[in-house]
């Protein structure tokens, strides 16, 4: 039976195990990548999947419930601002655990616990046999919201532009044919 | 109680542990470096994983 064996305890009280997973959560959140053994690596990856996808919520109520783990306001506000809006398309899946041999000394597994990359995609030879998907569903964050509709105006003032810049070439073009017009031999102009 | 009757030779003793031998580890090759490595970790040698990711640059021997 395995029941009610829901997490590994790390050798740890209750106390110092949440401490030490928020610490290294925080850690990762900071740096991107950490190094660690790998059933520390393992426990901490459940946390990190946690808060981010609180992040992606992205409101007042999940930021509060984020900054119980992580306790360092910058790297609070870099989960919520920066990191979160990576995974918006993501469902889940955002860290990756990589092991990297036996450490001297105490000849523990060691791993690498990485966020994984923006455009990272899964690498999957066979098919999933998953048909479907869980679908996440989490209201847009307000941070990622406000991003997209910056994107979408830098992008229409850029069209704007160019659709100014296109009419302003015409005119100047119909100006010049004007001009070759009233002084006669537009040709041999050119072709100077 | 059930008691042993004999104190057991070491001839027993060393037929019993002549089955008793450790495996060497489960290796691979690496298929960017093509040299020996465990599977589903890092590779010691050049720090590829999953053909792309370079996980660490060349450990330096000192
Ligand atoms: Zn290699």
């Amino acid at each position: 039976m395995r029941h009610n064996n829901d997490h590994r305890k790390l050798s740890r009280t209750a106390a110092h195990r949440k401490a030490m997973l928020g610490n290294m959560v925080t850690s990762l959140f900071e740096r991107e990548r950490i190094t660690t053994t790998t059933v520390k690596a393992k426990e901490a990856r459940r946390v990190a999947e946690r808060m981010i996808t609180f992040a992606r919520k992205g409101d007042l109520a999940a930021r509060r419930h984020v900054a119980r783990t992580v306790k360092d306001p910058a790297v609070l506000r870099k989960l919520f601002d920066d990191i979160a809006p990576r995974y918006a398309e993501r469902p889940g899946g955002y860290t990756r655990v990589l092991k990297t041999g036996i450490r001297k000394g105490d000849a523990a597994q060691t791993a690498i616990l990485e966020l994984v990359g923006k455009d990272d995609k899964p690498r999957g030879k066979k098919k999933s046999s998953r048909k479907t998907f869980h679908k996440v569903d989490i209201p847009e964050s307000p941070v990622i919201a406000a991003k997209r509709a910056a994107e979408q105006a830098a992008k229409k003032d850029e069209e704007e532009a160019k659709a100014a810049e296109e009419a302003a070439k015409k005119a100047e073009e119909e100006v010049a044919a004007a001009e070759a017009g009233a002084g006669e031999a537009p040709a041999e102009e050119k072709k100077e | 109680m059930a008691v042993p009757k004999r104190r057991t030779s070491k001839s027993k003793k060393n037929m019993r542990r002549a089955h008793w031998k450790a495996q060497p580890p489960a290796a691979t090759k690496c298929s960017h470096c093509h040299q020996p490595k465990q599977p589903h970790m890092v590779c010691p040698n050049c720090g590829y994983y999953g053909g792309r990711e370079v996980i660490k640059p060349e450990e330096e021997e000192s």
